[in-house]
């Protein structure tokens, strides 16, 4: 809904400024639909003083909520997809699909590839006008399994026979689903097909997340339905706890207890962060355990990343960050374990921006999973182990450090000399698609841009500019985050993360123009760019005069035959696209080129 | 961390894992590889010749391909979106086939200088454009290692824009200055003025340094007895600028020289295809004789 205009000069119209609920998520939702809620659980039961006077929670059902009946057959959600809402069935049954199912009878077409020939002809044969697009809108490709506006609708035929009776879980009334993919951003780990006519409720993320921080018995119903659902899965799927007995993962999921750190809205502060003082931007950063305290329990993060540190004298030395399926504390476990003399936490863990972690009691580790890794061929890590690789790590800070070279970018000034550091004040762990560029090699003749302009309809999807490091820049090109902020918000589904490649790409005619997507980028990486058609016109808004602007930013050249353009195009092998999540790769990629 | 505390559960977004091969096991390889091809044209152009066949025909058209493939990098690498294997791949291809090409023109030759005036004007251009290949090899090699040492990263096409701005700057902080010291105003119309509005000569085009700037900035050191606090504030920041203006024209000399160079390496290969067909005429027409 657009906000309404107040009052007009000649030189301009003065509105209210756009509020949370400007956009409702369902715009069918109605009072009535708001009182029918209120009298069923969980809703009944919510203490309605809990909820702050701006976020009441009649308001959070009318704006946050939405009903949507489905048909049987039909799918809700599809594994991996990317989804931003909840679900509390209403009346009627769910299957959760219990097995994976093809990509081709979930609906999900692979993107078009552009054939070698189009390919060849975008490259010799650039277009004049940058940014042109056809004055009439080409069809909206479909992004998820249900289009409101259209009505249309992906149904499986004889889900019983698909399925099995032992492929599937039913859901009924009064029970959730896809709550964790819509926390964490996280893509969904489970079609859930309708198995009969239906009504469910949508809770979009932001709801969901203040009916938790205010409900506490939502919020611990919530944390239940995961350790019953997902988290036995979890368990099962970390592979050091693969020969643990299914007594033992029942044992260690009812003893796990869930936390989250930090902010869900990082990006919005990252920023502002970045201006502060190292020593400073450390101290703000919420403590998951710090160095010195009794180790409780062994943590598993979740989702999002974790600053691993040591206290150096009166600052604190970054020597890792740990990203989703990483483990902090098994050393001293290990150690406190075997040994009569008992050691509290060596380093500290940070959250950087929003981190979910478990946390398994310290006896329930040693009652179930330390006994089975003894067990096991894998050697056990020892506190030797672990003091020397902090020693090492803290050395190799500097023996990386290769040149004199003052970076041009604030922030990253004296006291940050190490990349690891670097790669985390820069928040750059989060990419899983950096690009890189080695100074050392690169002649700057900019034929990484000059292909992507040619991929691109004539418009590189990036500038080589960035953050530099140890003669390493890092270019300010989309890098396709594990924790992709810029999906949060978009009004029409237009950006999201290819299930396939992991890609995020612009679905470009769904892309209205808002700019919420590049707002919410920490990076700067996606840039709103006026349109054109193929005669050099700009398009304009008929309704409003103002030109018609898209969001656009690296796509990995998806679906294009050779991707990236970047990449391969680099005639002194000086340019990659690397995943920076894992702090190895890059290493890996610089020993064997920087010693030639 | 340890080796079990790596392992990750399984649906995590894949990121780009690339395949690394040491450079120093790739030049080895490719060099080995050129090595061997070579060794075997040989062998069968002395089995030619020992077959009374002129070999120069064979080692002709080898060459006349060779030169085809090492053109072919250009074109390459307008092309970037084919899975043609990435242009680097090329590149280093082209760098060996380069270093093999001269070796085959000696084989073409029988080792000898050529003696016909047209031979000998394409065999100097084919050693020429080698020549600039070698050249160029180096400085794609040096000119990255040298840029990346100047705290000051700059695109080609910025410089002259950011050079205008820092003149405006640095005329703006003098002109404030002079209000209350004549001996910066001096010595900017004597030393720095110049230095900001001259451009570079062709000496230090082809070898760029900073001894010019490490002269003004002792020259300005000089001055720091005449000057208050207030005024050493100016003077640093006149150091600062100039130091500014000689990394942006160190990038401009390093990457200009970049172009140049590509420029008359492309010229020189149509300059010398032009000569290889007339060559090719000449001798298919002059065969019988």
């Amino acid at each position: 809904m657009a906000p309404e205009p107040v009052r007009s000069t000649n030189n301009a119209v003065i509105q209210r400024r756009p509020q949370r609920w400007s956009e409702p998520f369902g715009v069918r939702m109605t009072a009535s639909d708001v009182e029918r809620l209120l009298a069923i659980a969980p809703f009944r039961s919510m203490d309605r003083g809990r909820f702050p006077k701006l976020v009441p929670l009649r308001g959070l059902l009318l704006n946050d909520t939405r009903v949507s009946r489905y048909e049987e057959g039909e799918i809700i959600i599809r594994e991996g997809d990317y989804g931003h809402s909840a679900f509390l069935i209403l009346s009627g049954e769910v299957d959760v699909s219990l097995r994976g199912l093809p990509p081709r009878v979930l609906g999900r077409t692979s993107g078009r590839q552009q054939s070698w020939w189009d390919a060849f002809l975008s490259s010799v044969g650039a277009p004049r006008v940058r940014e042109a697009r056809d004055a009439t809108p080409t069809e909206r490709e479909t992004v998820t399994v249900r289009d409101e506006e259209r009505g249309a609708r992906v149904f499986l035929q004889d889900v019983p026979g698909l399925l099995g009776d032992d492929g599937r879980l039913t859901l009924g009334a009064g029970e959730f689903f896809g709550e964790l993919a819509a926390l964490s951003r996280t893509p969904r780990t489970a079609t859930v097909i309708a198995k009969g006519p239906c009504e469910l409720l949508e809770i979009r993320w932001q709801g969901l997340r203040d009916l938790l921080r205010h409900d506490p018995a939502l919020r611990s119903h919530i944390h239940e339905l995961y350790r019953s659902n997902a988290l036995r899965v979890h368990l099962r799927e970390t592979a050091w706890l693969k020969d643990l007995s299914d007594e033992a993962v029942r044992q260690i999921a009812d003893a796990t207890t869930f936390e989250s750190y930090g902010e869900f809205d990082w990006h919005h502060d990252f920023n502002k962060e970045r201006s502060l003082d190292v020593r400073d931007r450390i101290a703000t950063e919420p403590v998951i355990a710090r160095e010195g305290d009794y180790p409780d329990g062994l943590i598993l993060i979740r989702s999002g990343f974790a600053r691993l540190s040591v206290q150096y004298d009166d600052g604190h030395r970054t020597l890792e960050y740990l990203g989703k399926g990483r483990v902090f504390g098994l050393e001293e476990l290990v150690h406190n374990h075997r040994s009569v003399d008992q050691i509290p936490w060596q380093r500290s863990l940070r959250a950087l921006g929003y981190v979910d972690v478990l946390r398994v009691p310290t006896p329930v580790v040693e009652r179930w999973i330390l006994p089975s890794l003894e067990r096991s061929t894998e050697r056990l890590p020892s506190l030797d182990q672990l003091r020397l690789s902090i020693e090492s790590r803290g050395s190799r800070g500097e023996a990386t450090v290769r040149g004199p070279r003052p970076s041009p970018w604030s922030g990253d000034g004296e006291g940050v000399s190490d990349r690891t550091e670097f790669l985390v004040e820069h928040r750059l762990l989060n990419a899983t698609r950096a690009m890189v560029i080695d100074l050392d090699r690169c002649t700057r003749c900019d034929d990484c841009v000059r292909a992507c302009a040619s991929t691109h309809g004539n418009n590189p999807r990036f500038n080589r500019v960035g953050p530099i490091h140890d003669r390493l820049m890092f270019v300010q090109a989309c890098m396709h985050c594990q924790d992709p902020v810029c999906m949060i918000g978009c009004p029409t589904g237009a950006i999201g993360r290819d299930a396939d490649s992991g890609v995020i790409t612009i679905n470009d005619p769904s892309c209205i123009g808002c700019g919420t997507c590049a707002n919410s980028c920490p990076y700067h990486n996606i840039t709103m760019v006026e349109t054109f058609d193929r005669q050099g016109r700009p398009l304009v808004d008929d309704a409003t005069s103002q030109p018609i602007v898209k969001a656009t930013k690296c796509d990995f050249c998806h679906g294009r035959p050779s991707a990236p353009a970047c990449q391969n195009a680099c005639p002194h092998d000086a340019l990659v696209r690397i995943d920076l999540t894992e702090p190895t790769e890059l290493d890996r990629w610089l020993s064997k080129r920087r010693t030639a | 961390m340890t080796a079990l505390s790596r392992r990750s559960p399984g649906n995590q977004i894949s990121g780009n894992r690339i395949p690394v091969i040491h450079f120093r096991t790739r030049r080895v390889r490719n060099a080995v590889l050129a090595g061997s091809a070579l060794l075997l044209l040989s062998v069968w152009l002395a089995y030619e010749s020992a077959s009374l066949t002129n070999p120069a025909w064979t080692s002709g058209w080898v060459l006349g391909s060779v030169i085809l493939f090492l053109t072919a990098l250009s074109a390459r690498k307008r092309l970037a979106c084919l899975p043609l294997f990435p242009v680097s791949t090329w590149v280093q291809a082209h760098i060996h086939a380069g270093w093999a090409s001269v070796v085959l023109l000696a084989l073409h030759v029988g080792w000898h200088w050529p003696n016909g005036v047209f031979e000998q004007t394409l065999a100097a251009l084919f050693l020429l454009l080698a020549g600039s290949g070698i050249w160029g090899l180096w400085l794609t090699r040096q000119s990255p290692k040298q840029l990346a040492k100047l705290p000051l990263e700059v695109r080609y096409e910025e410089i002259r824009d950011r050079r205008r701005r820092l003149d405006e700057h640095v005329h703006r902080v003098v002109l404030q200055s002079a209000e209350s010291t004549g001996v910066l105003a001096d010595f900017h119309l004597e030393v720095t003025a110049p230095f900001f509005g001259r451009s570079r000569g062709l000496s230090y085009w082809l070898w760029p340094g900073s001894a010019t700037r490490r002269r003004i900035e002792t020259e300005l050191s000089l001055l720091d007895r005449y000057l208050t606090d207030s005024q050493r504030q100016v003077a640093k920041q006149l150091a600062l600028a100039v130091r500014e203006r000689d990394d942006l024209d160190f990038h401009q000399a390093v990457q200009g020289r970049l172009k140049l160079w590509l420029f008359a390496h492309i010229a020189m290969t149509y300059s010398l295809w032009a000569l290889i067909v007339i060559h090719v005429i000449l001798v298919h027409a002059f065969r019988g004789a």
